[in-house]
């Protein structure tokens, strides 16, 4: 390939051959000549890349914010060097560098071997490619290269960030039979005390409460409060309206912090989560528990992309008769350009879904990128008016028993958790 | 592919708090490429020699044209040829030393390369037809005055190549990062090759005199054929020969290789980017119930 130099080289080569004509001058027609000659030396200057690239990675799966290291290693398997060799491992614009280098310029002898070490940081969620692996050859005078591409891809997943939380007070009211870790307020085996009553034939020995016999004359057990585990679905809405803002400030990429937290909680508390992303298509995961649990669901946040319009009313039609009884339901939408929204929380709140919805204000977000351009917010009214569209549609959703949170992007998501609590 | 647990979640970052008297931000080092890597340093000065040599070849050719010329506009282009070159250096110390504006750069690149040609070509027209061009002075001012011209074009270039990856790397604070190998590389070899280039010009101009004694002396001792138009011939000979052959090899390599690439058929790739593949990784290597229907469909 060309250079935009050789390209201006030989332009003026051969416009001083006609110019040394012209005018008849020696020094000129000498130049032309000597400029061609240049570029005809460096065609055979270009050497086809023999190097063969490998790249190693530290980890595939990393949370948002988390580093990794890649080595990539080169190994010259011509017996010839490599002229100017222009090393660049592609990498997408999500992925920062953080120490070294993906790029390298070296001239390699021979069998020669070489290695670029680099560490990558990775801010936002996602499921990103590393590679290919471009290598572009120069001649010496930077006149002609050749590229060649090497396809050495790694993915890596990029979970979202997990926060710890203390306490979200959410459980379903028909509980598993399984024990768990979710208090009841029913009397059972457990290992909290929950109340006395009085001794029935049949009650073991142990439970006799020695104390209270000594004082009340009468035999009275103690009772234990049973703990078991809770079903508990989230629903993340992924459309294309949840991208509005910034990349990285958006209702999709807070919303899938938002439910990371909350799987890792429930799932710490021994709960059954389940996961339901819709957008262009319907992404649900199965509730179950555990470590593999929450690995499925974050790798399935990780690759939720805001696209497609897909309503909330066909998506709760479809799932509403797989859900599990009366078990609480967490909506992470921003509630834009849907109209049936309201529709389909109604529909949870006939078949006795507790509903708990929070909003990702997009209009916040979208303030907030607008703010960080040239021109700056400008007239505030469009954005007032929104902010009053959202508010009917808030109140309209509580209207049918939901539980809403308002979320200020500005809130940090512990602080919009713990609103739960008043729920 | 087992199950591997994901890895401990890494701690929120803390909030960057800029509070009102906090020191401020210290300021930004100026970057020295030329101390870094002496190398460079090296290839701006031998820019500047090449870029002075080649202006002093072009003025000390005023005199001799002027001595040569006796009407008064000879002269007066002579003066201007003297006068644009003078402007031609000056431009081109500001592409040699100016590097941290680009668009500055490009610019006085090009008008110091094209002053200097026009320099030049501002001479009078002396070179009539029936007097050879091959005469010793002129032809031995004329050969310098090109070969200096292309190390001044090469090396100002070579400054602004190397110094803009000097620059990114001390930016990036790329400690591995020694590029000194390939701009010892640069200059050693950029030499040698340079003497190649200097041959091939040197065989166009024996083709010129090899064309004048073997074409029959009506065409072979010809006015053009001992001026400069015997070197465009011999110039257009040996470039559109050389343009040819290298057509057809390179053109049948490229052909060859874009036949190879045809015949490998590869598997197609998911056209939905990331969200698409990601379930079929997940179903295939991990066993992940991604993409499964609800439960109770099943």
């Amino acid at each position: 390939m060309w250079t935009k130099k050789s390209v201006l080289v030989l332009g003026l080569g051969a416009s001083l051959t006609f110019l040394g004509l012209g005018v008849r001058s020696l020094a000129l027609m000498m130049t032309s000549i000597i400029l061609l000659s240049y570029l005809l030396i460096s065609v055979f200057l270009v050497r086809v890349s023999r190097v063969v690239p490998a790249r190693k990675i530290s980890s595939e799966k990393l949370f948002e914010d988390g580093d990794i290291s890649v080595q990539l290693s080169l190994h010259n398997k011509s017996l010839t060097r490599t002229g100017f060799l222009e090393v660049r491992d592609k990498m997408p614009k999500q992925i920062d560098v953080k120490e070294g280098s993906n790029y390298l310029i070296l001239d390699m002898r021979g069998g020669e071997r070489t290695t670029i070490n680099y560490r990558l940081v990775a801010p936002l969620r996602g499921i990103y490619q590393i590679g290919p692996v471009n290598l572009r050859s120069q001649d010496v005078y930077a006149n002609y290269y050749d590229e060649v591409s090497v396809e050495d891809i790694n993915t890596i997943t990029v979970f979202p960030r997990v926060e710890e939380v203390k306490d979200i007070t959410i459980k379903a009211k028909s509980l598993k039979l399984y024990p768990g870790a979710t208090p009841v307020k029913r009397p059972g085996a457990g290992s909290e005390f929950f109340l006395v009553r009085d001794y029935l034939p049949g009650d073991p020995f142990k439970n006799i409460n020695w104390k209270q016999y000594a004082s009340k004359g009468r035999l009275l057990v103690n009772e234990h409060e049973v703990e078991a585990v809770s079903d508990v679905v989230l629903i993340l809405d992924a459309r294309e309206f949840s991208k509005y803002g910034t990349e990285a400030n958006s209702s999709i990429m807070y919303g899938a912090r938002a439910a990371a937290t909350m799987t890792n909680f429930f799932l710490k508390r021994r709960d059954s989560v389940g996961l339901i992303i819709y957008g262009d298509k319907l992404l649900t995961i199965k509730q179950g528990g555990g470590q593999k649990q929450l690995f499925e669901v974050l790798t399935a946040l990780s690759g939720a992309k805001a696209e497609g319009t897909l309503p909330f009313k066909g998506v709760v039609d479809y799932t509403a008769p797989f859900l599990p009884k009366r078990s609480p339901i967490m909506i992470i939408s921003s509630l834009d350009g849907d109209d049936s929204f309201s529709e389909g929380v109604s529909t949870l709140r006939v078949l006795e879904y507790p509903v708990i919805i929070i909003c990702p204000s997009s209009v916040e977000f979208e303030m907030q990128a607008r703010a960080k351009t040239r021109q700056g917010i400008g007239d505030t009214l469009p954005y007032e008016i929104l902010k009053l569209e959202r508010d009917i549609i808030l109140s309209d959703l509580r209207g049918y028993g939901a539980n809403v949170i308002d979320w200020d992007p500005k809130t940090p998501l512990l602080a919009v958790l713990r609103e739960t609590k008043r729920i | 592919m087992t199950m591997a647990p994901p890895p401990m979640a890494p701690p929120a970052p803390a909030p960057r708090a800029t509070m009102p008297g906090d020191a401020p931000p210290p300021p930004k080092p100026t970057i020295n490429v030329a101390a870094k890597y002496r190398e460079i340093g090296t290839i701006r000065l031998m820019a500047m020699i090449f870029m002075l040599i080649t202006a002093s070849l072009s003025i000390i050719s005023a005199p001799i044209i002027m001595a040569a010329t006796t009407d008064s506009e000879g002269v007066m282009l002579s003066m201007v040829g003297i006068g644009l070159t003078i402007v031609a250096v000056v431009f081109g110390f500001i592409a040699i030393i100016n590097q941290k504006n680009r668009r500055l750069n490009d610019i006085s690149i090009i008008l110091s390369l094209s002053l200097m040609i026009a320099g030049v070509a501002a001479r009078p027209a002396i070179l009539t037809l029936g007097r050879t061009a091959l005469d010793s002075t002129d032809f031995i001012l004329a050969f310098l005055f090109s070969i200096f011209f292309l190390f001044y074009l090469e090396y100002t270039h070579g400054v602004r190549r190397f110094w803009e990856i000097g620059h990114m790397a001390i930016e990036k604070d790329l400690k591995d990062f020694d590029f000194g190998h390939v701009l010892r590389q640069y200059i050693t070899m950029g030499f040698v090759w340079f003497v190649v280039a200097i041959v091939i010009s040197l065989v166009i101009v024996g083709v010129q005199m090899a064309l004048q004694n073997y074409l029959p002396a009506q065409l072979g001792q010809s006015a053009e054929m001992m001026s400069v138009y015997g070197l465009a011939v011999a110039e257009g000979m040996v470039f559109v020969i050389l343009g040819l052959v290298l057509s057809f090899f390179l053109g049948r390599k490229d052909y060859a290789q874009s036949f190879r690439a045809g015949a490998i058929r590869t598997a197609p790739k998911p056209e939905g980017g990331q969200a698409e593949a990601m379930p079929i990784v997940a179903r295939q290597s991990t066993g992940l119930s991604a993409t499964a229907p609800p439960p109770r469909a099943q």
